[in-house]
């Protein structure tokens, strides 16, 4: 027999959490045994299906007392073992009573006492005996009455014949004082009788309490049991390299391994989950026919602010807002080559704002707080007539962050460029990328940048939080933008932060999560969700 | 964005016939922003967008509520703009300084009640810190009539000059105001390079206002004050007209009979204020239609108009002149009046279009090719993190062991809110690390990658790369182990091969790292991150690494081209 310690025995965490499993045990199909399993099945199948008490189980498998409670447990849901509890009952005399020598009961006391010729009641209960206990005399009277041992007339006791005969109580305590000990289950009528009787009086017995668990294969399983605890040369738990070259296979029978239990996760590899969803969403408005576009994070003052309309005393380009860059040494940003946008930017500037537009405010970096300085580049390099880009890019605000606030997030944004583009277009546009995402309800509402006009902000119904959400804001460019870009038709333009809805999607309350790195998150994050 | 409170008790009084949840939802349909209703203190907060300052008052949302409900149509009126002889001198000394000064007068038979004074002065805040921006082009004044006199004389002085200012006990110099005072040392830079700085005197020499500071004792406004001098004082012209006109529009639906009065100004001559003119703009019907994707009649576009509180005139030939009143100072193009339309009209009317033309939508090829990279990184068990681009010091010093940013190639953000972002990262390794030392109990081995912008400076510019660093973390991990995942991925990925000829740096355990080649250029390094950069970031577990140039690797490569077959 092999031994079975040569099996990994700190397995029994993994089985334990998992017996609910196994509670619908009638479909059960057993394959495989924990060694533990197997240890108790193998000391019980000695004896056949008879009974085999928890002691000798463990000292005939040498396990520790929780592991067979607890292998024995993991059986019973397999329905291989059954449990029977023994109760019995030790009996053993007081031990007030097994000091005493000769054994006296009450009531043999009052029979001597009257047989020493003292047969009024009152010296009964004041001789030297009873030493004045009345309680214990009138005790003493039941019991003697009880065996047909006295009569009492007024107040004197006569002995009768049967006070010589020992009553069934006095017989009993006679022979646990031998024996010291008796079973209740093990005692026959007469001393049953007796030890009711005795039980109910005070000092005189101890009854101790007794449970003895027992166990056994079940009757039904014996055949299972058997095929489970093969073991021989023959038999082997895994398949290995060797015994496929050398053919062994051929007459080895393998043992049945358990195929349920839950094992540890993996280590994987995956892409981030904020990326993959970007990756859909780009998938979404590629096939709305979007092509991408990229660009730079750092930008001009040129190209972030004044070619958007954005007048140089805007509150928008406080260093609160924007971060503005430098290096240890002069930092400027090229302005375009095309200096005919240059200059038509800054007349739109001087006459629409009437103030003197200045060209050194427009060359300091700045991280770029919107993705809209690339879509004019884009648009001033290519001057489409139509055309239809997205993005989507890191933007940048100088603020403190908190729950809602970063100060480095995504934008998403697209735009469509045609000779006959509208207002109602725009909203179709945003529309059918919103159902894409599987948002239906949607309403616009009007507002304000300073680069679109019209302007519209989209709301949508957000059923998990049962409220309207604001989301992306859109608008036709304004001339004073696409102009200087020597664009002619009309730029519908539509976008906003990206991570908006990725905390709907990914059901997040903090937008901090989705950059904290956090491992755990990013492997909880299903891939399909 | 600025704040507004609305009464809905005085939307009830003023719209009895709607219900009270029917005004309030048409409110976003003008471009408000309900941001809170409380009921029990008879207020609805209010956002409006900065170009609608005309907003900044209950009553310029009420002007506008009349509009969309058809209340009232077309241009609001002021009642009377009545002539007056009251005139205001202006000192050319000012010409630097604050030159432009615009006024006029508010007559009424019953004192300014409470609720009209706090709207006053919160609408003055709103327009001040807006178009005024911060004073600094134009400021207000808000007097009381009565206690000044005309003709009043605006002035450049010396700071020395007394006056006992708004709620002063006695009297300061102007250079302790500024000094002193707290509205002093918040507006005080406007004037800091001015020897002479202004003041608005009455005929009797009392100062009555010191621009853009604060008022003086004498004219102050309280609640026995019925009769009003407001005065705009700028340094551009057409932000005083604006503001000017947006508190005529108050004064008028306030009740006040409005006054105008003369300016003599060395800079440009006799003008009268407040100059409430209504502007023009000339455009076709066609163009509406266009750009708002609708074929409403030259009627229908009217009336779109009436309701958005303007006129318009059909001048035959297509053509149409909108006529704007002077306090909608946010209307000067064709496609603002196009959106006035489509407010009149209702923005919740406009259904979708979708449009017909076909483009071929597609990535671009970096996208592609960055997605490959991800494909054979996570084929080779790599999980993949996004880092900031901005990062800070400390980490860079951690990391890179550098006790002085002596890089000056480093760019660093000017004035953060936040310590823990200072500078543009040169590489992603500090994060990568910062990483792992965020997640020492998660279960190791653990392999990371990321893909991100690098930044570098030269020749005063600021170059951006696209950078990807690979890590891994285990307590057997070396550089046997980091090659081979370089390797592989180099051959797998780009079926290219490089070679790393030894190189030390401080963050790297010496002899364990050597730089990147590929083909003759250096693109990046690899090795086994310093002990002491481990100790720094409380790390107990090795860590191995490669960052290389992927933008550089791309051009190289010659991958920047879609190539289908």
């Amino acid at each position: 027999m092999r031994k079975f310690s040569t099996y990994i025995m700190d397995k029994d965490e993994v089985a334990s959490s998992d017996i609910s499993k196994f509670e619908d045990n009638s479909k059960l199909s057993i394959s495989s045994l924990h060694p533990i399993e197997k240890k108790i099945l193998s000391v019980l199948r000695l004896v056949e299906a008879d009974w085999v008490t928890e002691s000798d189980l463990i000292k005939s498998s040498e396990l520790t007392v929780d592991q067979v409670r607890r292998g024995v447990e993991w059986l019973r849901y397999k329905d291989l073992v059954q449990i029977s509890e023994d109760t019995n009952i030790k009996i053993y005399l007081h031990p007030d009573m097994s000091d005493k020598e000769p054994l006296v009961l009450p009531e043999r006391k009052l029979v001597n006492i009257v047989d020493k010729g003292v047969t009024k009641l009152s010296e009964i209960i004041n001789s030297e005996e009873f030493n004045g206990n009345d309680k214990e005399v009138f005790g003493a009277i039941r019991f003697c009455k009880k065996n047909n041992w006295i009569s009492i007339i007024d107040d004197k006791v006569t002995l009768l014949p049967d006070s010589h005969k020992s009553s069934s109580e006095e017989n009993f305590m006679a022979k646990l004082k031998n024996t010291t000990t008796a079973l209740e289950s093990l005692i026959d009528k007469e001393d049953k009788k007796a030890y009711e009787s005795l039980k109910k009086r005070h000092n005189l017995l101890v009854a101790e309490k007794l449970v003895h668990k027992k166990y056994r294969i079940t009757q039904t399983s014996v055949h299972l049991v058997d095929s489970l605890l093969i073991t021989s040369d023959k038999v082997v738990r895994k398949m290995t390299q060797d015994v496929l070259v050398s053919g062994k296979w051929r007459d080895l029978i393998f043992e049945q391994i358990d195929v349920e239990a839950p094992l540890p996760l993996l280590n994987y590899g995956k892409k981030n989950p904020l990326v993959d969803f970007i990756d859909e969403v780009k998938e979404i408005l590629v096939g709305m026919g979007f092509s991408e576009i990229e660009g730079n994070l750092t930008q001009s003052c040129f190209w972030n602010f004044d070619a958007l309309f954005i007048p140089q005393d805007h509150p928008a380009r406080d260093m609160q807002d924007t971060f503005y860059l430098k290096s240890q040494t002069d930092l400027y940003s090229p302005l375009p080559k095309n200096t005919s946008l240059v200059q038509h930017v800054s007349k739109i500037h001087r006459e629409n704002w009437q103030y003197d537009w200045n060209i050194e405010d427009s060359k300091p970096y700045v991280l770029r707080t919107h993705t809209t300085p690339v879509t004019l580049q884009y648009l001033s390099e290519g001057t489409p007539e139509r055309d239809k880009v997205f993005l989507i890019g890191r933007v940048f605000r100088n603020e403190k962050v908190t729950f809602k606030h970063l100060v480095e997030f995504h934008q998403v944004e697209g735009i469509y460029v045609n000779e006959d583009a509208n207002l109602r277009q725009l909203i179709g546009i945003q529309s059918e990328f919103y159902s894409k995402l599987g948002i239906k309800k949607i309403k616009f509402w009007p507002t304000f940048f300073p680069y679109t006009e019209p302007s519209l902000q989209s709301m949508v119904y957000n059923e998990k939080f049962d409220k309207w959400i604001e989301l992306f804001g859109m608008g036709i460019f304004r001339p004073e933008v696409t102009k200087p870009l020597g664009i002619k038709n009309p730029v519908l333009a539509w976008g906003g932060g990206f991570e908006r809805l990725a905390m709907l999607r990914f059901n997040l309350d903090d937008i901090r999560e989705l950059y904290s790195n956090n491992l755990a998150w990013l492997k909880s994050v299903p891939k399909c969700l | 964005m600025p704040v507004v409170n609305l009464r809905p008790s005085l939307l009830s009084r003023i719209f009895p016939e709607r219900a009270l949840d029917e005004i309030i939802e048409k409110l976003p349909y003008l471009g408000l922003d309900i941001e809170g209703f409380d009921k029990t203190n008879d207020k609805i907060k209010i956002e409006f967008n900065p170009n609608r300052p005309d907003f900044s008052s209950e009553n310029g949302i009420v002007r506008a509520l009349k509009g969309i409900l058809n209340g009232e149509l077309g241009c609001p009126t002021i009642q009377d703009l009545h002539p007056s002889s009251s005139l205001i001198r202006v000192d050319g000394q000012l010409k630097d300084v604050r030159p432009i000064i615009y006024g006029l007068i508010a007559k009424r038979d019953f004192p300014i009640n409470d609720e009209e004074l706090t709207q006053l002065i919160s609408m003055q805040e709103d327009l001040q810190n807006g178009l005024g921006r911060k004073r600094k082009k134009s400021s207000i004044g808000l007097h009381n009539y009565d206690a000044l006199t005309f003709p009043l004389s605006y002035k450049g002085v010396s700071r020395q000059i007394k006056f006992m200012p708004l709620d002063g006990k006695k009297e300061y110099s102007l250079d302790n105001i500024l000094t002193d005072f707290d509205v002093g040392k918040k507006y005080g830079h406007i004037l800091e390079k001015f020897d002479i700085v202004p003041i608005l005197l009455d005929s009797k020499d009392n100062v009555i206002s010191f621009p853009p500071i604060i008022n003086g004792n004498t004219t102050k406004v309280d609640l026995l004050t019925s009769n009003l001098f407001i005065e705009v004082t700028s340094v551009n012209s057409k932000s005083a007209k604006d503001i000017l006109s947006i508190l005529s529009f108050e004064l008028s639906d306030m009740g006040f009979d409005l006054y105008s009065l003369m300016v003599d100004s060395p800079f440009y001559g006799e003008i009268v204020t407040p100059i409430l003119e209504p502007h023009r703009i000339h455009l076709d019907f066609d163009y509406v239609n266009k750009i708002l994707g609708l074929k409403l009649t030259h009627d229908e576009i009217l009336v779109c108009l009436q309701r958005s509180r303007c006129e318009g005139l059909d001048k035959g030939k297509g053509q149409l002149e909108c006529i704007i009143p002077s306090y909608r100072i946010d209307l000067f193009d064709k496609v603002d009046v196009s959106e006035e339309v489509a407010i009149g009209y209702g923005i919740f009317n406009l259904g979708p279009l979708y449009p017909a033309t076909y483009f071929p939508g597609r990535k671009n090829s970096q996208s592609i090719i960055f997605d490959k990279v991800r494909d054979i990184l996570i084929g080779l068990g790599f999980m993949e993190i996004i880092n900031p681009n901005v990062i800070s010091k400390n980490l860079v010093k951690d990391v890179f062991l550098e006790d002085d940013h002596s890089d000056k190639n480093l760019v660093s953000l000017g004035d953060s809110k936040n310590t823990e972002f200072e500078l543009l990262r040169n590489s992603l390794i500090p994060s990568l690390i910062y990483t792992f030392s965020n997640n020492i109990h998660e279960k190791y081995p653990q392999k990371l990658f990321e893909i991100g912008k690098t930044f570098s400076t030269t020749n005063n510019e600021i170059r951006e790369n696209w950078s990807l660093c690979v890590s891994i973390a285990h307590n057997t991990t070396d550089y046997t182990e980091i090659k081979s995942n370089l390797e592989s991925f180099m051959r797998y990925c780009f079926n290219a091969f490089v070679t790393t000829p030894r190189y030390d740096t401080a963050y790297f355990l010496p002899g364990h790292s050597a730089r990147i080649f590929l083909k003759d250029d250096v693109i990046g390094e690899i090795g086994e991150i310093h002990p002491q950069v481990l100790d720094n970031l409380n790390l107990r577990t090795l860590i191995t690494i490669f960052e290389f140039n992927l933008s550089g690797v791309v051009e190289i490569l010659k991958l920047d081209q879609i190539r289908i077959v």
